[in-house]
């Protein structure tokens, strides 16, 4: 039997030898694919980490210096109009001065509430201010590159937020920069819930820069647009009680036990040019979620430990 | 430089070019709309198809992938696969079809960029989460055109770095030429 089959092959390889490594060539990016799973958190490979020392600080300058001649260009055009505009200036500052003087009371008023709300959310969180220096190169994901990484306590999956909402959650981490992936990416969920009737559901990106949509909203539930998405704190990953974004569009199938919803990001990811990643464990979400006593946990001035 | 100071100077060449384009096409290449950046690895890869071996195409494909997927937010696995995949795409039409010039290498890569496109999202949609369709089409349909720009005007420097680091073209190597 061998000393038939061998001498077959032989001459089959002798034949056919280049088609067969063509093939081979072309069928070895499934076998790339079968054997190389990715992880749920990603590890660097020790190119990635010595490209970063490399690439990020270059990029983060050229990003800082078109900024830089965008506001020099600015500035410029701005020149031209200046002394029409100074007179403009001068009486609209009068209107202005005594509208300060009202919202001053306001601002007394706002703090006065905030204390007695005690903003639980943040009261026991650290977090790391961070400038994004980039975006990374593919449409198919929403991912940013930040000046902030392992040396400064930044890890895979902690959530990264601005003053309007969450932004998304870090990725990759590199010993001084990082990445996270925006809410609007196509492989970013989060756990939500809407603040008027408390209906649950997953915020799901939709590869949009702008919107994401809600999954697994059940259709008895009371959504309306214009309602204001806050995070559950029940995915592990963000604090309870952030700003995720507004309502904007309901639809609700003739059948079916889910409805769908469409949410507008409340953060832009256009306009932000810094962030903050929460370097606290979950645990300490759940502590700050549940105080002992709201009042006695202090005014929020100063809610929140600023690392950077 | 003599021809072994070329070989030992081309690679650390290469890839202190390869950091300073990811370094400018995260920060300054980015385009509006979400439309991703200008990046050079399709033209780059486009090129090493039309003129290496198969083989060559096949090597040079997965390490050039495994540079440009460290500036690219998908998963490492999946972007490298389709970009492997799309050079050997392209390796099989630049072998069947004759092509020379600017005019041809720009529509290659063109062709690069869709199959690499499509294959990017039946992957992310079978392994991860795709893209919806219409934003497919605008985001291919966008690098299509960004990338065939690139390739036209970036191929005579290609052509140039060949002659300079005195690289063979596959049809003079094997004497098919």
């Amino acid at each position: 039997m061998i000393v038939i089959v061998v001498p077959l092959f032989q001459r089959f390889w002798r034949n056919n030898r280049a088609l067969i490594l063509k093939l081979a060539l072309v069928l070895s990016p499934a076998l790339a694919l079968m054997i190389m799973k990715a992880p749920p958190v990603p590890k660097l490979h020790l190119y990635d980490r010595t490209q970063s020392y490399f690439v990020h600080p270059i990029a983060e300058g050229l990003h800082n210096a078109r900024r830089g001649s965008g506001v020099v260009f600015d500035r410029y055009i701005h020149l031209v109009d200046v002394q029409v505009e100074n007179e403009k200036l001068k009486t609209e500052n009068e209107k202005l001065l005594a509208e300060i003087l009202t919202l001053q009371e306001v601002q007394v008023e706002n703090q006065r509430l905030k204390s007695a709300l005690s903003m639980p959310i943040l009261s026991k969180t650290t977090f790391v201010t961070g400038q994004i220096l980039g975006q990374d190169s593919n449409p198919e994901s929403l991912g940013f590159f930040i000046n902030v990484g392992s040396n400064n306590g930044i890890k895979p999956r902690m959530p990264v937020i601005s003053n309007n909402g969450i932004v998304g959650t870090v990725t990759r981490v590199y010993p001084n920069s990082s990445m996270f992936l925006a809410l609007q990416d196509p492989s970013h969920a989060v756990d939500g819930t809407i603040r008027r009737s408390r209906a649950r559901f997953i915020v799901q990106g939709d590869g949009k820069p702008l919107v994401g949509h809600l999954k697994y909203l059940d259709r008895a539930e009371d959504v309306r647009v214009g309602d204001t998405v806050i995070t559950s704190g029940l995915d592990g990953v963000f604090p309870k009680g952030l700003k995720v974004g507004t309502i904007v569009k309901v639809q609700r199938p003739k059948s079916g036990i889910t409805q769908t919803a469409e949410v507008r990001a409340s953060a832009d990811l256009g306009q932000i040019e810094e962030v903050m990643v929460i370097t606290s464990e979950p645990n300490d979400f759940i502590e700050a979620d549940n105080p002992v006593d709201p009042l006695a946990s202090g005014p929020s001035e100063d809610s929140g430990t600023r690392v950077q | 430089m003599n021809k072994i100071q070329k070989k030992w100077a081309e690679i650390p060449l290469l890839i202190l070019i390869f950091w300073l384009c990811q370094a400018t096409e995260i920060s300054l290449g980015v385009l509006p709309w979400g439309l991703g950046s200008i990046s050079i690895f399709a033209a780059i890869l486009a090129f090493i198809s039309y003129s290496r071996s198969w083989e060559r195409t096949t090597i040079l494909a997965y390490l050039i992938s495994l540079v440009a997927s460290a500036t690219a937010g998908t998963k490492g696995t999946l972007f490298i696969v389709s970009m492997v995949w799309a050079s050997l795409f392209s390796k099989l039409l630049s072998s069947a079809f004759n092509l020379e010039g600017r005019n041809s290498f720009a529509v290659l890569t063109g062709w690069f960029v869709l199959f690499q496109k499509i294959t990017l999202w039946i992957l992310l949609n079978h392994f991860a989460r795709s893209p919806t369709v219409g934003l497919f089409f605008v985001h291919a349909f966008s690098q299509i055109l960004i990338n065939a720009i690139i390739a036209w005007i970036i191929y005579p420097a290609f052509i140039k770095w060949d002659q300079y680091f005195e690289h063979v073209p596959e049809e003079e190597s094997r004497g098919l030429a």
